[in-house]
């Protein structure tokens, strides 16, 4: 279970990684666990940051240019 | 873990957070072509004085002619929040194609910057109903705002304000950070 919760952890540096969601349900949950109250709810902050990233668009500052034509004086 | 209010008031308000905000960079024209660059900033915080910013609502509210514009603002200071896993790889203004300083979480100066011991940053958490992810102001990053283009947009893009006592932390220490010395290296 720790060597599943190190691989979770990295992911969750990423945080705007969606790929870690998929991931994660290749680790097998036990309510029993005690380190896995720890893992759902850095499950969920990941969740959350994803969902949030989805709502809100972009996450960084992005350049936009733009150019046209004058009319008139 | 800092209080926000989700309700939006009419004016504008130190703490208030935006989405989606442009920072214009240059408007330029040559031979009829206009050509403007522009910096779309996902999420801002206003630092302007709220009084300042409250006089300046009356003062535009007012339907019997005032005498002056006296208490008018010309535009309003706001600082980006970025997310803080981007300022940990220093990822953070990768779309404008510039590397920042790496931070490294475990380190003592990334334990700092979660306590607010490191007065170019701010570390801001936010409540899980508030849709922001952890987020960081760098005191060296801001700008300003014109103020009727933010009233415009305050219906469609206003996320939350940063309640009173967390706000005034946030400016004290942005003035605080604005007004050091540099000294010249000792010889």
């Amino acid at each position: 279970m720790k060597k599943n919760n190190k691989t979770f952890s990295k992911e969750y540096v990423d945080g705007i990684e969606t790929e870690a969601l998929s991931r994660d349900k290749e680790i097998s949950l036990d309510s029993s666990d005690t380190e896995t109250k720890i893992f759902t709810e850095k499950k969920e902050k990941n969740e959350y940051q994803n969902m949030e990233i989805k709502k809100y668009g972009i996450s960084k500052p992005i350049r936009k240019i733009i150019k046209g034509k004058i009319f008139g004086d | 873990m800092i209080r926000v209010n989700s309700n939006r008031i009419k004016r504008i308000c130190q703490g208030d957070i935006f989405k989606n905000i442009e920072y214009i960079e240059y408007a330029i024209e040559r031979k009829g072509i206009c050509e403007i660059s522009k910096i779309l900033f996902p999420l801002v915080i206003v630092l302007t004085q709220d009084c300042d910013l409250d006089q300046d609502f009356k003062s535009r509210k007012k339907t019997t002619k005032s005498i002056n514009q006296d208490k008018y603002l010309l535009s309003v200071i706001v600082a980006p929040l970025y997310n803080i896993e981007h300022i940990y790889n220093g990822e953070h203004l990768s779309e404008l194609k510039l590397k920042m300083h790496e931070i490294d979480k475990k380190s003592t100066h990334g334990k700092l910057l979660l306590q607010n011991q490191l007065p170019r940053y701010h570390y801001l958490e936010f409540k899980k109903d508030i849709p922001i992810v952890s987020s960081v102001i760098d005191f060296k990053h801001y700008f300003t705002v014109n103020l009727p283009y933010l009233l415009n947009i305050k219906e469609t893009n206003f996320i939350c304000k940063v309640s009173t006592l967390y706000r005034e932390d946030i400016s004290h220490r942005f003035a605080s950070f604005l007004s050091r010395i540099g000294l010249p290296p000792s010889f």
